[in-house]
């Protein structure tokens, strides 16, 4: 079980944060061609859940498999969209994303004027306390 | 949400206030004067219900504790005093900082997010009839170090 890469977008697509902790590959493409693609992807992956859902208005893309990996997708109101990439086997961690939000996100960074909520994020106690979060879960493995 | 939360993103945005003009001096001294009237009425909320103080040294304890837990919502970690009218407050993880950054990111901002804590802590003297001279030193974040000179007359 491993831990891929991390992607923290904003409300209006733009790249606030990138993580990674092993990626075999790279994509040959700039941060930001990577992050556009991104949203691009979420955007229409979201649309489609709510469209196609059984029941009318709900529906949310939570992740989706590939042979190689798992992405892990969280979203919360005000758009901040979090994006974990995992290897296959890993449970659904949605709420692991949630935690994330609420006890890291929320009190490193929105709770830091210092850091506006509109540019990269330039915090290294959030950049802290986020790889410790990361690496104690049970799916990490170094 | 509890309500140190609500106080604390306003003193987030009172301290990052770019209406204070460009003159850093200004805008610390101006954030201290608001501490210093909230202080001295918090001060004299907070003592309604209790004995007088019988030494300095008392007023400053409680200073660090309950005054603290009031402001903070947590106890400062040490006290220190010379006993010749400066006393020195510790504390490891000080409430305002905390989420700033662990260590030297953001130093040179700190002090705009103390000045009004030390007018807090000045207002607080001068309700307990101590008037003080308050000054901070910040040379890791969350660590706060506040020196108090009681000034005799």
């Amino acid at each position: 079980m491993v831990v891929y890469n991390l992607y923290i977008l904003g409300k209006n697509g733009q790249s606030l944060f990138y993580r990674e902790w092993l990626r075999e590959q790279s994509s040959n493409l700039s941060r930001d061609e990577e992050d556009k693609l991104m949203v691009g992807l979420l955007f229409s992956l979201s649309n489609f859940a709510k469209k196609m859902s059984s029941s009318p208005g709900t529906g949310v893309f939570k992740s989706f498999n590939t042979s190689k990996y798992k992405l892990h997708y969280w979203e919360s109101p005000t758009g901040i969209k979090l994006v974990l990439n995992t290897s296959t086997d890993v449970e659904p961690c949605h709420d692991h994303l949630s935690t994330l939000y609420h006890h890291i996100f929320i009190q490193t960074v929105v709770k830091n004027p210092l850091v506006p909520l509109t540019e990269p994020i330039n915090s290294s106690l959030f950049v802290t306390k986020l790889d410790a979060f990361i690496k104690q879960q049970t799916f990490f493995q170094d | 949400m509890e309500s140190y939360t609500l106080f604390e993103y306003f003193h987030n945005e009172l301290a990052n206030w770019k209406g204070f003009g460009a003159d850093k001096d200004e805008h610390i001294s101006i954030l201290e004067d608001i501490g210093y009237k909230v202080g001295i009425s918090l001060c004299e909320n907070m003592c309604k219900d209790r004995p007088r103080f019988k030494e300095e040294v008392d007023v400053l304890r409680f200073l660090c504790r309950d005054f603290w837990e009031l402001c903070f919502r947590r106890s400062a970690n040490s006290l220190k005093t010379d006993n010749a009218g400066t006393y020195v407050i510790q504390d490891s993880e000080f409430r305002t900082l905390t989420a700033l950054s662990s260590g030297k990111q953001f130093l040179t901002d700190a002090p705009k997010f103390l000045a009004y804590p030390c007018g807090l802590l000045r207002g607080a003297l001068f309700a307990l009839t101590l008037n003080a001279h308050v000054t901070v030193e910040v040379t890791q974040i969350p660590a706060a170090k506040f020196k108090i000179d009681i000034l005799r007359k």
